[in-house]
């Protein structure tokens, strides 16, 4: 019984990752978008989740968002430096927002809503700005200009590379999350979570570690800002309303926060089912997608409390413990 | 003159209608200690009713507020019955993410019944002016302005000298120490959250001649509301008064001296700079 648990536990997350790996070669153009938006979804997840790991909820992946597909943009039409560069420049950029956020909130010891609704109104303020700064396109946005594929540029003509791209970004953000789990950082994080008192008395500079937790979130954020800028070829101040930012946020709070593969298993149950639903119904019922993405959160959170990760490995534990017991009782017995 | 006037008129009625509305809230978090997100999206659900009525049975806002305020007193208590009191024991995050989710649902069946075009509901006052002296006011501001402010020294009275309002306010400073005493917390707490969605009706009644509604001004009253709370002291009925008031003013006198973009993100300044100065807000306690 455990060991199949085991086994599907890593089964399954190897045997997903080599079904996308595959799958674009035979599908229609049509499915390779959704499954690359999809892709690209499920990384912003991750990044937004490594925030959550010391317990913070921040609203600002669009603000991140929005600072890599700026910086970069900006960066390739006034001066033509490669996105490539961009890149690195826009996840720099996130990381510096986030440092300032969260310098100014943990230093103030913002209890956690307040500084729930503090993110919210940043990213209200940073679309305001956007809208009215003419040079950044103000309201109409910026279309990037297209010459052919250019790899140099990150510029391609069909939409493999683009999935292959997004892809490896979410092998390597896995990657990273499941080695901050493991290493002492993940530990620091964890306590913090658990108590910050408690962590704070027993040593863990608990405010550098916040801000650590929510830099690398806003540098890996911005990088998928970068990311969508060059695939889309279109940004606007609209990408900044927090309201996608909270659309990351339930689908990580439903697959389960604070996990590896929370993240994972909420975009990939909910993307492919809101995208379609999007095709068949968005011309009659637009937002059918999004209405049931928050159906799914209420009912998850209302008969679970949790994510659905978080439940089912507390089951587990339950069980295991309860195995435990009455094996104990029996060998006394 | 006329067109300072006007815009203090204008001020203390926006001013009048956010306090109701944070007013409303912050009662809510008082005897709960939870956030109420989808605050702001109830009152496009009021004025969307407010539209339907006006439609089909040709009601003016002022008076489908007799049949708005009942509905959504109901479900106030569906909401408290059905979501809030059953995970109010596992912490503040997980009915605020429940109601990150309640915002899509609610902005999104509003945008697949109405469509996302902005609409005014036409009341039979609306072109009246009042004139004193020589000066003209618009009757809709007025009848705002002096509706909240009576509803809200009404609240006032009520916190201060019933029974009902002394247990409000005990609540909100022990719940257990209030349950020992006798009180029905669970009883008060449901009453003080349908109360807070009849607030949202009553404004949204005030404001339907002359507020634009479409789906997703939801979110931004609901920020507002949530600015005020944290101006006024989280908890705090008459902090949320008194800043509703003065953020209504300060944008309308921002509107006229400032303009533009700078005007309209004052607000979310002024937030941030007490959210780093007096995080406790203007007032303490309740």
């Amino acid at each position: 019984m455990e060991k199949q648990w085991l086994r599907l536990d890593r089964v399954l997350p190897i045997a997903l990752f080599i079904a996308l790996a595959i799958l674009p070669c035979f599908v229609s153009s049509y499915w390779i978008h959704t499954m690359l938006y999809m892709l690209w979804i499920m990384y912003l997840c991750t990044s937004w989740n490594i925030s959550s790991l010391p317990g913070l909820f921040s609203i600002l992946p669009s603000l991140f968002l929005g600072c890599g597909a700026y910086v970069s943009t900006i960066m390739w039409l006034f001066w033509g430096i490669s996105p490539w560069i961009g890149l690195l420049a826009g996840a720099a950029t996130g990381a510096i927002v986030a440092l300032i956020v969260g310098w100014l909130s943990f230093r103030y010891k913002l209890p956690m809503i307040t500084f729930a609704v503090f993110t919210l109104i940043i990213c209200f303020v940073a679309e305001f700005i956007m809208l009215s700064v003419p040079i950044m396109g103000s309201t109409e946005g910026i279309a990037l200009m297209y010459s052919g594929t250019n790899p140099a540029y990150f510029q391609f003509e069909s939409k493999l590379p683009f999935y292959y791209i997004i892809f490896a970004f979410n092998i390597g953000a896995l990657f990273l999350v499941k080695y901050i789990l493991n290493s002492k950082m993940g530990i620091y994080f964890r306590a913090i979570h658990d108590n910050e008192r408690v962590a704070g008395a027993a040593g863990v500079n608990v405010n550098r570690y916040k801000i650590i937790a929510l830099v690398i979130s806003g540098a890996l954020t911005a990088v998928g800002g970068v990311f969508w800028a060059q695939y889309y070829r279109f940004i606007s101040p609209h990408m900044l309303s927090p309201h996608f930012g909270i659309v990351l946020i339930l689908l990580t709070v439903i697959g389960g926060s604070r996990t590896l593969w929370g993240p994972v298993l909420g975009s990939v149950i909910l993307i492919p089912l809101g995208e379609v639903l999007k095709t068949e119904f968005g011309e009659y019922f637009p937002g059918l997608n999004l209405i049931i993405y928050g159906v799914v959160i209420i009912a998850v959170l209302l008969t679970l409390r949790t994510g659905i990760l978080p439940y089912l490995s507390e089951r587990q534990q339950k069980r295991k413990a309860a195995l435990a017991a009455t094996s104990h009782f029996s060998g006394k017995g | 003159m006329e067109l300072w006037s006007q815009a203090l008129l204008i001020g203390l009625a926006r001013g009048g209608i956010y306090a109701l509305l944070a007013s409303g809230l912050t009662l809510a978090y008082a005897v709960t200690k939870q956030l109420h997100l989808t605050h702001g999206n109830f009152v496009c659900v009021a004025l969307y009713l407010c539209i339907v009525l006006a439609g089909s049975l040709a009601l003016d806002p002022y008076i489908s507020v007799l049949i708005t305020a009942p509905v959504l007193f109901g479900i106030g208590i569906l909401i408290y019955r059905y979501i809030l009191c059953r995970v109010m024991d596992s912490g503040i995050l997980v009915s605020f993410q429940i109601f990150l989710g309640l915002i899509f649902v609610i902005e999104n069946l509003l945008l697949g019944l109405f469509t996302a075009t902005p609409r005014l509901i036409p009341s039979f006052i609306v072109l009246h002016r009042v004139t004193l002296g020589h000066l003209v006011l618009g009757l809709p501001h007025l009848i705002a302005f002096i509706a909240a402010l009576v509803i809200g020294l009404g609240f006032y009275w009520m916190l201060r000298s019933t029974d009902f309002g002394r247990a409000i306010r005990a609540v909100s400073e022990d719940m257990e120490t209030a349950s020992l005493m006798g009180i029905r917390v669970r009883r008060v707490q449901m009453m003080v959250w349908a109360l807070a969605f009849v607030l949202i009706a009553v404004s949204a009644s005030l404001v339907a001649p002359w507020w634009e509604v479409s789906p997703f001004i939801g979110l931004d009253l609901t920020l507002f509301a949530l600015i005020i709370l944290v101006i006024g002291g989280m908890g705090n009925f008459v902090g949320a008064l008194v800043a509703g008031f003065a953020m209504g003013l300060i944008e309308s006198i921002a509107g006229l001296t400032i303009g533009g973009t700078m005007a309209a993100a004052l607000p979310y300044i002024i937030f941030i700079f007490f959210l780093f100065f007096r995080p406790q807000g203007l007032f303490r306690g309740v």
